[in-house]
């Protein structure tokens, strides 16, 4: 007895059979056990359309490549920038920054919204960077090193005083260039930073169990700046604050897919 | 094995909670159409993970998807001040997708290898029962397919376009789109064969032989 052709089978996934293929089947246990396998790939396949990956291309590089189709503006102000709202500058005695303007939007949010938003923000940011500092360093605490505060001077870079800014715009600048040089050296280290390689832990199981740790403190983070930002969606801090979890998680989750065992996948993130 | 990443009860809730709900697609689009790139980032994120995972069945050299991923994403954010809604942005950015990565193949010449024959008749994957190791095997075996009849087949079982579309897409017959989509069909089932196989006896051995359509 011949077997039906293998592309035969496969036909028959979606086609139906004839009536002497019928009757083959019925006799012949191996192609009926061939379409029972073709079907299953093919069910199984239809499964995999909505899993997701790792976005292909970091969110830097393609900002950059939408700028150069003049899809996106050039970077000369800090996203979404507006003057912090005199309630908040009353509270925490900063600086004025700008000066008010008549056409600033105007936030319905109540003023001890603000201030939880900023507190929380900033305890979040504080929290998340020690936490995934942890997480993410070595287990022998003698190599881990020591910060001694949240803005730790680093030697050899200069430190920029609040008094060197004359005005408004020239902070900003800073900042944006800051936080663009931050960014870059982020992704840079995520690629090229041989201390960070999964090699350099005790596995892979362990560098994948620290990328978890990690990323769920992120979504924490992300999350709560989220809620903020739909209060106060020109928050600069927030906006920043959003952008700087957003490219770590990016970061961390790139890393993770990494070291991974080959029979695990990310399906959820 | 699935790996879900989801927040762990220990984690420090947020020290406030706000109620409100999260910012909509169409929000994001209109502050995106506007040119805000907080907007248009958080549209990426959202929606790369898919739109990206479209492009990477469709292209083996991962450094090539890695370019047409951003092609897609430039001309998903061209469009966007003509998205009308109609659809879900999903499914529109979906389609661009797919549309762009099979213009990029086709400049790259990879369908030329449409009427190939297959040859290669190896055991892929390990002995295993669990479901998403199936799938991910095949996502490993798309890689072994020629470029036409991988095509072919991500476009048909995983993407759900009919022959005609596919053949419109293509610019072949309705006839070589399912003679592509057989013989691709056929090369997978013989590089999953110990996996298959092992889960066509277990299915046997429990008397649960699907009938034939």
């Amino acid at each position: 007895m011949s077997h039906l052709s293998p592309e035969r089978i496969a036909a028959l996934v979606d086609e139906p059979a004839t009536g002497i293929e019928r009757t083959h089947f019925e006799q012949c246990g191996h192609c009926r056990a061939d379409f029972v396998a073709m079907r299953r790939i093919v069910e199984a396949a239809g499964l995999e359309r909505d899993r997701p990956i790792a976005p292909l291309v970091p969110w830097q590089q393609l900002a950059g490549a939408l700028r150069d189709e003049g899809l996106l503006a050039a970077p000369r102000t800090p996203l979404t920038v507006s003057p912090p709202p005199v309630e908040v500058r009353a509270i925490t005695s900063a600086p004025s920054l700008a000066p008010a303007r008549s056409d600033a939007p105007v936030h319905r949010v109540a003023p001890w919204m603000r201030v939880i938003g900023m507190v929380a923000a900033a305890a979040m940011l504080v929290t998340s960077g020690v936490l995934g500092g942890r997480m993410t360093a070595p287990r022998d605490a003698a190599q881990a090193p020591t910060m001694a505060s949240p803005i730790p001077v680093t030697p050899g870079i200069p430190h920029t005083d609040v008094a060197q800014f004359r005005t408004p715009d020239e902070a900003r600048t800073t900042l944006h260039s800051a936080e663009q040089v931050y960014s870059g050296a982020l992704l840079w280290l995520a690629v090229h930073d041989s201390a960070l390689a999964p090699r350099q832990l005790t596995g892979s199981e362990a560098a994948a169990s620290n990328y978890r740790e990690r990323l769920e403190v992120l979504d924490a983070a992300m999350a709560t700046a989220r809620r903020a930002l739909y209060e106060a969606p020109d928050d600069p801090v927030m906006n920043r604050y959003y952008l700087a979890t957003l490219g770590a998680r990016e970061v961390t989750l790139r890393r993770l897919t990494t070291v991974l065992p080959a029979s695990q996948q990310v399906l959820e993130y | 094995m699935r790996t879900s990443l989801q927040l762990r009860p220990q984690t420090p809730a947020p020290s406030f909670s706000l109620q409100a709900p999260l910012t909509t697609d169409e929000e994001l689009i209109a502050r995106a159409v506007a040119g805000d790139e907080l907007a248009m980032r958080a549209l990426w994120a959202e929606h790369a993970p898919r739109v990206d995972a479209v492009v990477r069945r469709l292209v083996h050299d991962s450094d090539e998807a890695a370019d047409i991923a951003q092609e897609v994403w430039i001309q998903i954010f061209r469009a966007l001040p003509g998205f009308r809604g109609d659809a879900q942005f999903s499914t529109w950015a979906h389609r661009i997708a797919v549309n762009r990565t099979l213009n990029a193949v086709r400049r790259a010449r990879r369908l030329t290898g449409v009427h190939e024959e297959l040859t290669e008749n190896t055991a892929l994957v390990e002995d295993d029962v669990e479901q998403p190791f199936v799938r991910a095997s095949i996502t490993k075996a798309l890689d072994r397919l020629p470029p036409g009849a991988r095509t072919v087949f991500v476009l048909h079982d995983m993407e759900g376009f009919t022959h005609g579309e596919i053949a419109d897409q293509l610019g072949i017959t309705t006839g070589g789109s399912k003679s592509q989509l057989f013989k691709a069909r056929a090369r997978l089932r013989r590089l999953l064969a110990p996996l298959m196989d092992h889960l066509t006896t277990s299915t046997q051995e429990e008397g649960h032989v699907a009938p034939l359509a």
